[in-house]
């Protein structure tokens, strides 16, 4: 099974690298054939790497020990689920599934394009395919999945025990095919300019892709944080890692490009400015995978000691100079089709939200290669931690949502302030009254209540647009409220959608001010039957269980949890030592509330049957996971397809016949 | 078992990368470049989206009555713009279309030898390829 999938990784790259020089060849020579030809060389790629895959896949549920990549992945006692999980635990086999991933979407990106990109699809595919063969080539010389052991073992060396968890089936699949996917509207964007299509041909299609990419990275994102929430034990879902920071930072740089190019579609400006997101956004992905695999900088995310930092470090470079040097060379062409009309309007808003989320995306990368920069500058590396982090992004983040609340609530092209007031004066009402509800229920911290009060503000904006808009179409057309309601959103399903996608952003940021602000934390000892009191709970340790199982000792500890003296839950924290890892992994037990978590971890199981245990209490951070769910439907929603109504004109009216009307569809 | 599957795959790969290629040697036309849709056609669409969120800005409160009025009657000019040029621009495509059909018409009476097409066959067939 492995040969097979060694020789279809050869046969996938001879594939690509046709695809590659027979796209740009065959348009240099205006030979469509031989384009053609190109394309469908693309598209069986992704059929070679999911033989490979599938091989790899069956290397694992056969035990194959003798691939060297199977044997340091997985062992006789791993459970079948987490087969899924070892493909891609190491770096052989993450490069294989994100070059699996890439030609997956490269073939859907070219099959699925619009046919006014014909004239410069050849190129899209060139940039789409040079980037397979780049991943490829490394996969097939430098980190070959399916290399053998010169003497295949009796078992293996088993699965990292952190990736045992539910989160590790979507976190990594989900960031990595995320990074990978930026390069999809980056193509698109490139194959155009190289084309000499320098207007707007590109940002629908460069729209829906960026928005996939965008989405695929805030699900990994999310799921990675509900991930260390739950296994890594300190109770907190971000820790500021450098591996963490080189997910986050794209991810910002595409929130920039999706809400700019918008603009583009409705205005035609913002030209240049979305090349160089894009191409931001993409240099920072790529910068995310020289981090991961080999890149100085150490972290807990990272693929440990790999020789292929160099490699990505090249790569880094020719994918960040080369882009850049063709927008430089169109850049003449670029020129915007309309000028900003006014500073209270929309696409003003969108211009600040991005400045803002490129800041804060600096002051992220500052702070990642800052280590780097004083070890080269005054020979000391200089760790960054969260205090930078909070003190600097975190303002920057409050403005943002400011940002976030005003900007739909303005209109496109320019506003008035009476008009724009009339928009604002109930968010700006209910942010206000939040706050003093807030300070009269004893909270007094600045931060939090300018956080809590903007997110009223956001959902007090939307939940007016939505009123009114549903109110308006109920009159109009005689619909019912919640039917005009549903049809609202349906007939504008890009501004909606990023409603429902702003309500999660506001989840998710209720959840990071009050774990910031307002979380309560002890470490304590407990013997069976003792108890104690944390921020109004009690807890009482019953006992622990330990359990040798096939490749861990696993002690589970019993304890119920109390409030007002009533029982509220029995939790089962656990903790499992490893031998073949020396090293423990935990299992946090979590009773989860819309208000708040309790979260108990044990830390240490002493001889004595007492444990040392973890206990936070953390408001609000449910509402964190439930924003993922929000997230991906709002998405959905912006993404879901309109039918085009571009009048066909192709034919010409037989003589006689009722003329067309001059505009059809723009009519009152 | 695995250098079998490993050639049969290599085998459907290159006749599928290389059909296209084959076709062109015997003189179909490949559908791979073809049209595009004309950029006015796009402008346009986008132009209703516009006029489409100016409408519903209007309704909501955001946009005054004299503001709508202005703006609607610069995005239905653009329109009327857009419109007209797509016109321009579907007619010279038929034109072109037009001629390329002449041009196959004339290059498979060349290749089969006479005006009324001894072979029969390939000079009377209509061709698929659009």
């Amino acid at each position: 099974m492995a040969d097979l999938g060694a020789m279809s990784l050869w046969i996938a790259l001879a594939l690509a690298s046709y695809s590659l020089l027979g796209s740009v060849s065959g348009k240099l020579m205006a030979a469509p054939a031989l384009v053609q030809s190109a394309q469908r060389a693309g598209y069986l790629v992704a059929l070679a790497l999911l033989v490979a895959t599938l091989s790899l896949v069956g290397s694992f549920i056969t035990q194959d020990f003798q691939v060297a990549y199977v044997a340091a992945h997985s062992d006789l006692a791993m459970p079948g689920q987490f087969t899924w999980v070892a493909f891609y635990a190491g770096n052989e086999g993450s490069l294989l599934y994100i070059a699996f991933a890439l030609s997956v979407m490269a073939g859907v990106a070219i099959w699925k394009a619009p046919r006014h990109l014909r004239d410069t699809l050849p190129y899209t595919s060139a940039v789409l395919m040079l980037t397979l063969v780049f991943f490829l080539a490394v996969i097939a010389f430098m980190a070959n999945p399916f290399d053998k052991l010169a003497i295949t073992p009796l078992d293996g060396e088993g699965i990292n025990p952190l990736l045992t968890h539910l989160g590790m089936f979507f976190h990594p699949p989900l960031l990595m095919a995320g990074l990978v996917s930026i390069s999809i509207p980056l193509a698109f964007a490139i194959g155009s300019l190289i084309g000499g299509q320098t207007t707007d041909e590109w940002v629908d299609i460069g729209r829906q892709w960026g928005l996939i990419a965008w989405a695929m990275l805030a699900g990994g994102l999310l799921l990675g944080s509900w991930w260390a929430y739950t296994i890594l034990g300190w109770g907190g879902f971000w820790f500021w890692d450098p591996v963490e920071n080189a997910a986050f930072m794209p991810w910002l740089a595409l929130t920039a490009f999706v809400h700019s190019i918008m603009v583009q579609k409705r205005r035609g400006m913002f030209r240049m400015w979305n090349i160089v997101l894009i191409n931001v956004a993409f240099s920072l992905a790529l910068y995310g995978m020289f981090m991961n695999r080999g890149g100085p900088v150490p972290s807990v995310h990272s693929f440990g000691a790999s020789s292929l930092g160099w490699v990505f470090l090249m790569f880094l470079a020719v994918g960040t100079v080369a882009p850049f040097a063709i927008f430089l060379w169109r850049y003449p062409l670029l020129k915007s089709a309309q000028h900003l009309d006014s500073m209270l309007s929309r696409e003003a808003a969108f211009l600040i939200n991005n400045l803002l989320l490129l800041g804060i995306a600096f002051v992220t990368l500052w702070g990642t290669v800052y280590p780097l920069i004083s070890k080269l500058t005054i020979g000391e590396s200089i760790t960054i931690a969260r205090p930078f982090y909070d003190q600097i992004n975190g303002p920057l983040f409050l403005v943002l949502l400011l940002v976030m609340g005003v900007g739909p609530l303005l209109p496109w092209r320019r506003s008035t302030p009476d008009a724009a007031w009339r928009s604002l004066w109930l968010p700006t009402a209910g942010g206000i009254v939040t706050v003093l509800v807030l300070v009269l229920l004893g909270i007094h911290q600045p931060y939090a209540l300018t956080g809590f009060g903007l997110a009223a503000f956001i959902v007090t904006g939307i939940l007016a647009e939505w009123h009114r808009g549903s109110r308006a179409r109920g009159r109009s057309l005689g619909e019912p409220y919640p039917l005009a309601f549903l049809r609202l959103i349906w007939a504008n399903r890009p501004r909606y959608g990023g409603y429902i996608v702003h309500l999660s952003v506001v989840m998710v940021a209720l959840g990071v001010v009050g774990a910031s602000f307002f979380n309560t934390q002890r470490d304590l000892v407990l013997a069976p039957e003792e108890s104690a009191v944390i921020a109004g709970y009690e807890i009482r340790y019953l006992g622990t269980n330990e359990v040798p199982k096939g490749n861990r000792t696993e002690f589970t500890s019993t304890v119920e949890l109390y409030r007002d003296g009533q029982l509220l839950d029995t939790l089962h924290p656990s903790r499992a030592f490893y031998p073949s890892f020396n090293m423990a992994a935990t299992r946090a037990a979590i009773r989860s509330t819309p208000v708040d978590d309790f979260y108990l971890v044990p830390s240490e199981n002493l001889a004595n049957g007492s444990v040392g245990f973890r206990v936070l209490v953390n408001p609000l951070v449910w509402w964190m996971w439930v924003a993922g769910p929000f997230l991906v439907l709002g998405t959905l929603v912006s993404l879901w397809p309109s039918a085009a109504r571009v009048p066909a004109l192709a034919s010409r009216p037989a003589q006689g016949a009722t003329p067309a009307p001059a505009l059809p569809g723009l009519s009152d | 078992m695995a250098i079998v599957v490993a050639v049969a795959l290599s085998i459907f790969c290159l006749a599928i990368v290389v059909f296209p290629l084959v076709l062109a040697r015997y003189g179909h036309r490949t559908s791979g470049i073809g049209a595009a849709t004309s950029p006015d056609a796009l402008e346009y669409q986008t132009i209703r989206e516009a006029i489409l969120t100016l409408r519903l800005d209007h309704d909501l409160g955001k946009v005054g009555p004299e503001q709508y009025q202005e703006q609607l009657q610069s995005y239905r000019l653009a329109a009327a713009d857009a419109l007209r040029r797509h016109s321009q621009a579907s007619e010279d495509e038929m034109e072109i279309r037009l001629e390329d059909e002449v041009l196959a018409a004339r290059s498979n009476l060349g290749r089969s030898g006479g005006p009324a097409g001894d072979s029969g066959r390939e000079s009377t067939e209509p061709s698929h390829e659009r």
